[in-house]
């Protein structure tokens, strides 16, 4: 993010009207790498590759702000593999992180990893490292730490049947799991800090957290999202959740955090009545039906509906209900943008 | 490797006879970082540090076979990561795993990886897929299948005392892990055969096999290393055991290894007696205490000292003991071949 895009980004969260509106989305692995011509396993093991296809983004959209910008990750292997996830990586095809836990009783001897050695974190920051200068060069800096949320990340290690099995069956266990992954996802998120002066703001990534009914939510998710919100001293707090997000939106304040990108079956008016109207959402037009899968007038069609949803624009960033999908063409993100942009 | 250092190693391998033996060295990440200036963590992490590291020794030693030349690797964790062990990067220290296993009965529950798609590998076969064009743009290909060897992986999923004593306590399960393991540096020696047409040998990297007596190393590794070699049709079939090499040295032509990279704690003659007429042979500097730590006149000393042991024209490939440390700067490495050529020619 350029820093009139970060400021602008703030004035957002003043409650500023900006004209014309502001438009954010979220782009990693599932969309940047066959958008920039690459296959996904390219575009994590080069980073010259990783770079030009972030670089190609930002000149093609020079007026979106992307989240969280050179965003630097191994899908879904980034942090279980600090865990000891064995990773898979097909050439196109979303690398994935196997369990870890045969049983919950192998909670008791898991130890929290070392985010500065262990498993696939250490590459994420060299990465960032090696590529400041370029990012740099372009105007852009590293603005967010990210990590996968704790349900997220331990739904991973457990087995996501079994995690949230285990929420009914074996409460402490899960809870002892989740609480060393909280742990675990602090240390990251603040040695990304450390690493990077630039950054002041953090995107959690929990969709498994939309999977629980409230009082689960309270006990399961609400205090972990707590202590990574106070952990973090940055003025962004980022939470994506584009599973069910009602009990999410309606804990937002309490969890913490400031932004909310949500599921596109929930309308931007519901969400805000329910995280009120300090939070900034992000959202929410159906990224795969409409912007993957829709044409340029479908995009266009369904846009305008989503912006004229909601009356008052204020701490809005127009978005897609999740991050950017796979095979979202440069038309459908222009068609997007006309009307946002008006 | 250029197509001319490719062909002088194919001729050492032959039994041709050189006017001045060639000087070849086992170059990685350790040194290479080091003699580049980046650290360890930079030429694992970035495939741009990589290539240039990689570019800057071989435009430096342009006389010296650098082997596995231009070689993606990711440390002690390339191969152990397939099979899912964690993979730990101090910013300071050389990579390793931790173990997989707790216990033998864990053996009969593993499983083979896939080696296109699992653990570090696929970045391993990216990594030199990405640099093809630029290495051979000046003149390099990729000439090797590299692995680390079944013993060696095996003792990083099972622990390396685990695995020793579970050879005598445990032999079945030992055997079903070497199988596998086996079985999958056959599929990846292929796989990168396969991707890169370029290959026309094979380097397994094997010490642990030097911390086996005769009758275990004839029954835990002979046949599992004979396999691996025998499922790939190179003309180059090196060997790299820089623990105890003596026993190996008298398997290597059953193993049918041609190219044997051994200690410094074992005499040249004594390793070319026990090899035989057919494998060729490269050594053995000692790594650390002379290339790494000695002086140009230490490198001297012991390079004239090798190439007196035995003949020098023929079968014979002037190195270290082992892989090239950091330390080693380009004057020990000239004075390295310079010593090699001399006394070769007096």
């Amino acid at each position: 993010m350029t820093d009139p895009q970060w400021d602008a980004l703030l004035r957002v969260f003043d409650g500023e009207l900006l004209d014309p509106a502001p438009i954010g989305f979220i782009i990693d692995s599932p969309w940047l790498p066959n958008w920039a011509g690459m296959s996904i396993l390219d575009y994590y093991s080069s980073e010259r590759l990783w770079l030009d296809a972030n670089l190609k983004a930002i000149e093609q959209f020079p007026d979106v702000c992307f989240l969280p910008g050179f965003w630097s990750e191994f899908g879904m292997c980034t942090e279980p593999a600090s865990f000891g996830a064995k990773c898979t990586f097909p050439e196109n095809e979303f690398p994935f992180a196997a369990p870890i836990l045969k049983d919950f009783d192998a909670v008791a001897g898991m130890t929290k990893p070392n985010c500065r050695v262990d498993g696939l974190a250490p590459f994420v920051v060299k990465r960032l490292q090696c590529c400041r200068k370029d990012i740099e060069a372009a105007g852009h800096r590293i603005r967010f730490a990210v990590s996968r949320g704790p349900l997220n990340i331990a739904s991973f290690l457990a087995g996501h049947t079994e995690m949230l099995m285990a929420v009914k069956t074996e409460p402490e266990a899960a809870l002892k799991l989740i609480d060393l992954v909280t742990d675990f996802v602090i240390d990251w998120l603040g040695y990304q800090k450390e690493c990077f002066d630039s950054i002041d703001g953090i995107l959690v990534l929990d969709d498994l957290i939309g999977f629980l009914g409230e009082p689960d939510f309270r006990q399961f998710a609400l205090p972990f999202f707590q202590r990574i919100a106070e952990a973090m001293d940055v003025r962004v707090k980022a939470l994506h959740n584009d599973a069910r997000g009602l009990v999410t939106a309606k804990c937002l304040p309490e969890m913490g955090f400031n932004l909310f990108n949500f599921a596109f079956e929930h309308s931007l008016s519901e969400i805000r009545d329910l995280a009120g109207e300090e939070m900034v959402l992000l959202g929410n037009l159906p990224p795969r039906d409409v912007l993957a899968a829709g044409s340029p007038d479908d995009v266009r069609r369904e846009t305008r509906a989503m912006v004229d949803s909601i009356a008052d624009k204020r701490r809005v960033l127009f978005s897609c209900g999740g991050g950017m999908p796979p095979h979202v063409s440069t038309e459908n993100i222009a068609a997007f943008c006309e009307i946002v942009r008006g | 490797m250029t197509d001319a250092q490719w062909e002088t190693l194919l001729r050492l391998v032959q039994g041709e006879r050189f006017e001045k033996p060639p000087v070849g060295l086992l170059v990685d990440g350790p040194w290479i970082s080091w003699f580049h200036g980046v650290p360890l963590l930079d030429y694992y992490g970035s495939d741009r540090v990589w290539i240039e590291a990689n570019l800057s020794v071989v435009e430096a030693f342009p006389d010296v076979l650098l082997l596995a030349g231009f070689w993606g690797e990711f440390g002690m964790s390339t191969n152990p990561s397939a099979f899912g062990c964690r993979c730990l990067w101090p910013e300071d220290g050389f990579p390793t795993v931790e173990k997989l296993f707790s216990d033998y009965g864990a053996i009969e529950r593993l499983k083979k990886p896939n080696c296109r798609t699992d653990g570090l590998h696929p970045f391993v076969l990216k990594r030199l897929q990405h640099a093809q064009r630029a290495m051979e743009q000046i003149g390099h290909r990729v000439r090797f299948a590299t692995t680390h060897g079944p013993i060696t992986i095996a003792s990083y999923l099972l622990g390396h005392t685990e695995l020793l004593i579970g050879m005598k306590t445990e032999p079945a399960a030992i055997h079903r892990l070497l199988r596998l393991v086996t079985d999958f540096v056959i599929d990846w020696v292929r796989c990168q055969k396969a991707e890169f047409s370029s290959v026309e040998g094979v380097l397994v990297l094997e010490d642990l096999m030097g911390f086996l007596g005769e009758g275990d190393f004839a029954e835990f590794a002979q046949p599992y290393v004979a396999a691996i070699l025998a499922a790939i049709d190179v003309p180059v079939r090196m060997l790299h055991n820089d623990a105890f090499g003596l026993i190996t040295a008298r398997h290597l032509a059953e193993m049918d290894v041609n190219l044997f990279n051994f200690s410094f704690e074992h005499p040249v003659e004594q390793i070319c007696e026990l090899a035989g007429p057919d494998v060729a042979l490269m050594g053995n500097v000692p790594p650390r205490d002379v290339l790494g730590l000695g002086t140009c006149d230490a490198v001297k000393e012991s390079v004239a000292g090798i190439v007196s042991a035995v003949d020098p024209h023929r079968g014979l490939l002037v190195s270290a003991g082992g892989f090239v440390p950091p330390g080693t700067t380009t004057d020990k490495i000239e004075t390295l071949c310079r010593t090699a050529w001399d006394a070769a020619l007096s």
